[in-house]
């Protein structure tokens, strides 16, 4: 059993390695083609993702954003594509078509189902993991990436200490040169004194043993059947999802008209294995929980 | 049982000194033993632990040697060096390595290269045992101070050391939190054996738990023996010795004073008393070893048995308010307020926050729900108040720092809105924080308060200048270390150098938060005296402090933050009074009795004032002319006490 404490989540169960191929998937495969069905498809499972893990008050805002966005790609593309049949209206003697806008709007639509899909990959692909996952091929590095996430909040907690008190005394620096002035003044009393502290760290972490050969890693993720099982599946369809995503059944094409590849036995398959590939952390988690909830 | 550490004949002095840090040491600790070291800062403690731990050994000229199970510390495998010897720092911040809790409990098992499965069980039931599943998957940086220092124990603890070497590890932690601590280093002591070696200045607990307890004074060992012995022949003055013992010296000298000769077996007081018990003298009686109270609890017991025999019937002695803190004319000052108020017109105060309600962005709770507080010039006020009640955060607001989201907020005078308004530096505010290597900005103390003082313009004002640092450095208690670097000075000087730049600023109102973390007791009492001092010249301290004997001690008003308000300002002889274990050991002690008091001293001056007031009512009963020393006559012949 991987972990110790079991929590509520999508991918509670799932091996860092299964996570990041996920995404890796869920991201990949939209970004082949500009078809609307598959497009809002990738859409809408990123969005039931995002507002699981991240939360909806989290995913409208970047839906919110997701509108200036696209309409910002159709305007771009439209002053700078000019194919198309249906002309809007002429500027500068190139020709604005309503297909480029089409397709303007339908990127945009790309980059933002990759946008939310991010939303939820932020929120799944904790540190821990991206440390684990790293710290596999070098231990140093992943204790490493520890302590610079364990030190930034610090950093600024200090600083925010070493301004509060300079603020408190009035010390504010007149003027822009004296504001600059305080601000490298402060700035140099939190690197000296990080770097007295760093020595009493420095001793705590050699006398527990930093530094002695043979270092290992807690890896709290252990590789097992299960995993194995999810990532074959994963793999699978994912794999299939690609392999139908590039054919001309997936296509849409703009120019010199709008036409959509119809409903085929390709794009179907193509969306139901996409389908699969999203459902499969969800599936693996409500197993978790099953067994949880038995043992 | 064997020898489990031992120094012989060692000596240590730090490269580029004459002095040693470290004269002469013969000790030798037993397996499972567990040795308590005290004494005041720069007595070698800290020294005396790090030759204990190779990684850790200075460097230096060393003589003599120090063995763990019979080999040399320098000679220890690296591997057996880190595992077999655990070592607890005192900042609980700076021993974190990692930004997850069951990563840092990982780190060091990481290092001595254990398998993973080795890993899991021993963070497992490390985990059990000090009960902190609950925070097993939490960031590092989100833990409180109390929260982090267990972790760091429970980091050193899942190596499995045989020896625990602990250099104050309370000194950052509130009262609560060190109590936490120290249980969990007692019952690592006692149920699983581990050798441990700890000093501390908060002695209440680590006292008793002791096997043995070593006094240290400028490097070498000055008292050794078991915690009831060395309380046994401790003084009132002893700070490095807990409340109870203190009390029973001194009152056991005031009884010394008063009867030359021994007491009869009734009252099991001072049977021995030829003289003020001297840690020089030999050993008392084997007899007084049982009355020694070590623990609260045992002190009350002592007081009530005490008061009985001294005073008899609690009800018709006189309960003495000797008046608190007791160098300085408190009283008066309390007398001259409530003087005010008879007049008519109480002086406007200096500050006034009401009904101020703040709480962190984002975060739901509100920290302050309508706290109210005034605060008067030229007084010391405390606010006091558990960890995380908000304290800081309060003070932060009246620093103009923080931003209340409701209430309003007059200072000298004004209004309050924003923070614009509100005068910092000269003449107004200045704050200082918790730890005062926040505000060191140059190279060496005197900089630090040419810092502070504007650039003088002409030699004469130069002149002028420097002899304004001098004064200020000897009023400090710090002259002599004008060209040492400040991170180099000890924790009390640091404290008062950093009081010292927001002297210079001619601020009316000093804030200060926490100043005595960190700082041993006589460095507390020192920096307490300097409060004062300024206090008197005029001006308005307010501080912030989970340390309730220095409020007792040198506050002129404390209050209380709770539940994000404050309590009315009281003065702290009724304020400590009054709670009936929200307060100082003396006062928990001594609470209800005749001679109840805030600290030990002003126990011992009750009991004295008591004893008087006694003495010349019985002197009155037997008709003693006026002007006879009543204190001279032996107060069990005045007969009719052993009702």
């Amino acid at each position: 059993m991987s972990g110790f404490m079991y929590r509520k989540n999508d991918f509670a169960g799932v091996h860092p390695a299964g996570c990041f191929l996920f995404y890796m998937f869920a991201v990949l495969c939209p970004m082949f083609t500009l078809h609307p069905a598959i497009l809002s498809e990738a859409l809408i499972l990123a969005g039931v993702y995002a507002a699981r893990t991240a939360g909806t008050k989290t995913l409208r805002k970047a839906l919110l954003w997701g509108i200036p966005l696209l309409a910002f790609f159709g305007l771009m593309n439209m002053l700078t594509s000019h194919h198309g049949e249906t002309i809007l209206f002429f500027m500068n003697g190139n020709r604005i078509t309503k297909e480029a806008f089409i397709r303007g709007l339908l990127m945009g639509l790309d980059i933002e189902s990759v946008l939310i899909w991010f939303l939820s990959f932020q929120k799944v692909m904790t540190d821990e993991k991206m440390i684990f996952l790293f710290g596999r091929w070098a231990p140093k590095l992943g204790l490493t990436i520890s302590m610079i996430l364990h030190y930034i909040p610090v950093l600024r907690k200090r600083y925010g200490e070493v301004h509060a008190a300079e603020m408190a005394m009035g010390q504010e620096g007149t003027g822009r040169l004296g504001r600059i002035r305080q601000r490298s003044k402060e700035l140099s009393t939190v690197v000296s004194w990080s770097l007295e502290k760093a020595i009493d760290q420095g001793d705590s972490m050699e006398a527990r043993g930093y530094g002695l050969p043979h270092k290992t890693s807690y890896a709290r993720y252990r590789f097992g059947v299960k995993d194995g099982v999810f990532l074959a599946l994963l793999i699978l369809f994912g794999v299939l999802s690609l392999l139908f995503v590039v054919t001309p059944h997936c296509r849409a094409r703009f120019y010199p008209y709008f036409k959509m590849a119809g409903i085929s036995r390709g794009l179907v398959f193509m969306m139901a294995s996409y389908l699969a590939l999203s459902v499969l952390p969800i599936l693996a988690s409500r197993r978790e929980e099953r067994l949880w909830k038995k043992s | 049982m064997e020898k489990i550490i031992e120094f012989r004949r060692f000596s240590f002095m730090y490269p580029g000194t004459e002095e040693k840090a470290l004269d002469e040491i013969d000790l030798s600790v037993s397996q499972g033993e567990m040795v308590l070291l005290t004494g005041p800062s720069g007595c070698g403690k800290t020294t005396l632990l790090r030759q204990m731990k190779k990684s850790l050994v200075p460097y230096g000229k060393t003589d003599g040697t120090v063995l763990f199970r019979g080999k040399e510390i320098v000679r220890m495998d690296g591997r057996e060096a880190a595992s077999a010897i655990g070592f607890v720092f005192q900042s609980p911040e700076d021993q974190i390595v990692t930004n997850k809790v069951w990563h840092e409990l990982a780190f060091g098992l990481e290092n001595l290269g254990l398998p993973r499965e080795e890993m899991e069980r021993r963070i497992a039931e490390t985990v059990s045992f000090f009960g902190i599943s609950d925070i097993f998957e939490k960031d590092t940086a989100s833990l409180s101070g109390g929260e982090m220092q267990l972790l760091n124990l429970a980091s050193v603890i899942a190596m499995d050391p045989e020896v625990l070497l602990l250099d104050e590890p309370t000194g950052q932690l509130d009262p609560v939190a060190a109590g936490r601590l120290l249980d969990a280093v007692s019952r690592i002591h006692q149920e699983l054996g581990t050798t441990v070696i700890l000093s501390e200045h908060r002695l209440e607990r680590a006292f008793a738990a002791a096997d043995r307890v070593i006094r240290m004074d400028r490097g070498r060992i000055v008292g050794e023996g078991t915690p009831r012995e060395l309380a046994g022949l401790c003084q009132l003055e002893d700070l490095d010795v807990p409340v109870p013992p203190r009390i029973w010296a001194g009152l056991k000298n005031l009884e010394a004073i008063s009867e030359p000769s021994p007491e009869p077996a009734g009252s099991g007081l001072g049977r021995s008393a030829n003289g003020p018990s001297n840690r020089e003298n030999a050993l008392p009686d084997e007899g007084d070893f049982g009355s020694v109270p070590m623990t609260v609890g045992e002190g009350r017991a002592f007081l009530n048995e005490y008061a009985d025999a001294r005073f008899g019937n609690a009800d018709s002695a006189e309960k003495t308010k000797d008046p608190l803190p007791y160098e300085r004319p408190g009283l008066e000052k309390a007398d001259r307020k409530k003087n005010g108020k008879k007049k008519g017109k109480p002086a406007d105060p200096i500050l006034a926050l009401e009904n101020i309600y703040f709480r962190y962005a984002g975060e739901s709770p509100d920290i302050l729900k309508g706290a109210s507080f005034a605060l008067q010039e030229g007084t010391i006020a405390a606010i006091a108040g558990g960890n995380g009640s908000g304290k800081s955060t309060f003070l932060r607001i009246i620093a103009g720092v923080l931003k209340p989201e409701h209430g309003t907020y007059r200072a000298f005078g004004k209004k309050i809105r924003s923070a614009g308004e509100l005068i910092r530096g000269k003449g107004g505010m200045a704050l200082l924080p918790q730890d005062p290597k926040a505000l060191f900005h140059g190279i060496t103390a005197e900089e630090e308060f040419i810092e502070m003082q504007p650039e003088a313009k002409s030699p004469e004002e130069d002149l002028s200048r420097r002899r304004e640092r001098e004064a200020l450095f000897e009023k400090l208690g710090i002259s002599g270390k004008e060209e040492v670097h400040p991170y180099d000075l000890s924790g009390g000087e640091q404290e008062r150098l950093a009081f010292g730049k927001l002297l210079l600023l001619d601020s009316r109102v000093l804030l200060l938060d926490e100043p005595t973390k960190g700082l041993d007791p006589y460095e507390k009492r020192r920096f307490g005296k300097i409060l004062r001092a300024f206090s008197d010249s005029g001006k308005t301290i307010l501080l912030v402090t989970h340390d309730l004997e220095f409020a007792a001690l040198y506050a002129d008003s404390v209050s209380m933050l709770f539940d994000g308000r404050l309590t009315e300002p009281a003065p702290p002889d009724a304020f400590f009074r009054r709670n009936r274990f929200y307060t100082t050991a003396a006062a928990r002690m001594s609470g209800g009795l005749p001679l109840e008091g805030v600290t030990a001293e002003q126990v011992v001056r009750n009991a004295e004032s008591a004893g008087n007031a006694e003495d010349e009512r019985d002197a009155g009963d037997a008709g003693v002319p006026e002007g006879m020393d009543v204190r001279e006559k032996n107060p069990l012949e005045s007969g009719g006490r052993e009702r």
